[in-house]
């Protein structure tokens, strides 16, 4: 028993530090998942976990030696690797939180959920971007200014199929239409099912850039997707919509906006 | 605490692996003779 307590108070520092290492992992795979490099940084961790426990097992010197000294490298890559990812999280970090959205009304949510599946209906395609916390003020000026009150008669209007302003993607700040008719940038992702047009790469691609959400309404199936954090969620209906919504937007935890919650 | 421990258990178990394994691996190169000397500690016993 004392040889047992020894060992605690030896060691106890040793765990501390494995289990904050545990939590930056785990919480770094929560946020990363999903995104192009995900499957990079799993098969890369599968390897680098392999190596170590075998160059230790069988006691092979120059493999250790090589993972030791690889291990610098791979921090860089995965700095390289992740750039885009590291640069959202570093944005979410240093954004402000002075000017809350008041979007994030359980009212403003329900006439949101009533225009999009107004559209839906009419099988108008739609694209909307809700910003949240990440300024996606640049992509505004890609479109045609409006800074008008948020309305469902509105929204309707812009996406008639005949109007000037109805292809593009509309940007919604603070229950206000800043823009429409703008220009997301389009994902690069390959895994993506190849039913999935422009709209819907554009929708993709504004969640990875930002922390906003894109409502998209698809043209020819007249189906609901949400995309966030650069998951695309399909097929909606609207009692999944109104709740998912809420969840990203009235949950202020990030476990609760995580895709891994969306999905139950 | 049964749903913070118990919920994506396998992803957290595997966290908690790589965490070991990094650990591991900083420790070495942080303080390589550590081993050693852990091994000869041994030894001499």
């Amino acid at each position: 028993m004392p040889a047992a307590l020894d060992f605690i108070r030896e060691h106890w520092t040793h765990a501390v530090e494995v289990g904050l290492l545990a939590i930056l992992i785990y919480y770094g795979y929560l946020y990363f998942r999903g995104t192009p490099g995900a499957k990079i940084l799993v098969g890369l961790a599968l390897v680098f976990i392999s190596l170590t426990l075998t160059s230790q097992l069988l006691d092979l010197h120059v493999i250790g030696w090589l993972l030791r000294s690889l291990s610098v490298f791979l921090a860089l890559a995965l700095v390289v690797i992740f750039q885009p990812e590291l640069r959202r999280a570093l944005s979410e970090l240093g954004s402000q939180h002075f000017f809350r959205s008041t979007m994030q009304k359980k009212e403003t949510i329900d006439e949101l959920a009533e225009t999009v599946f107004d559209l839906a209906r009419r099988q108008f395609g739609a694209l909307i971007a809700i910003e949240r916390d990440i300024s996606i003020r640049q992509f505004a000026s890609t479109g045609v200014d409006l800074d008008a009150v948020f309305s469902k008669e509105l929204i309707m209007t812009i996406f008639q199929p005949k109007t000037v302003l109805h292809d593009g993607g509309v940007i919604v700040q603070n229950e206000r239409v800043t823009a429409a008719a703008c220009i997301f940038p389009l994902t690069s992702r390959e895994d993506l099912d190849r039913s999935l047009g422009l709209r819907h790469r554009a929708g993709i691609g504004i969640t990875e850039e930002s922390d906003a959400i894109a409502i998209l309404v698809s043209e020819e199936t007249g189906h609901v997707s949400l995309c966030h954090r650069g998951i695309i969620e399909r097929n909606l209906n609207a009692e999944k919509f109104r709740r998912r919504l809420s969840q990203l937007l009235l949950l202020e935890r990030y476990e609760a906006s995580s895709p891994a919650q969306l999905e139950n | 605490m049964k749903h913070l421990l118990l919920h994506n258990w396998k992803i957290k178990l595997v966290c908690i692996v790589l965490a070991f394994v990094v650990w591991y691996v900083i420790q070495q190169n942080v303080d390589p003779a550590g081993e050693a000397r852990a091994r000869a500690a041994v030894s001499s016993e």
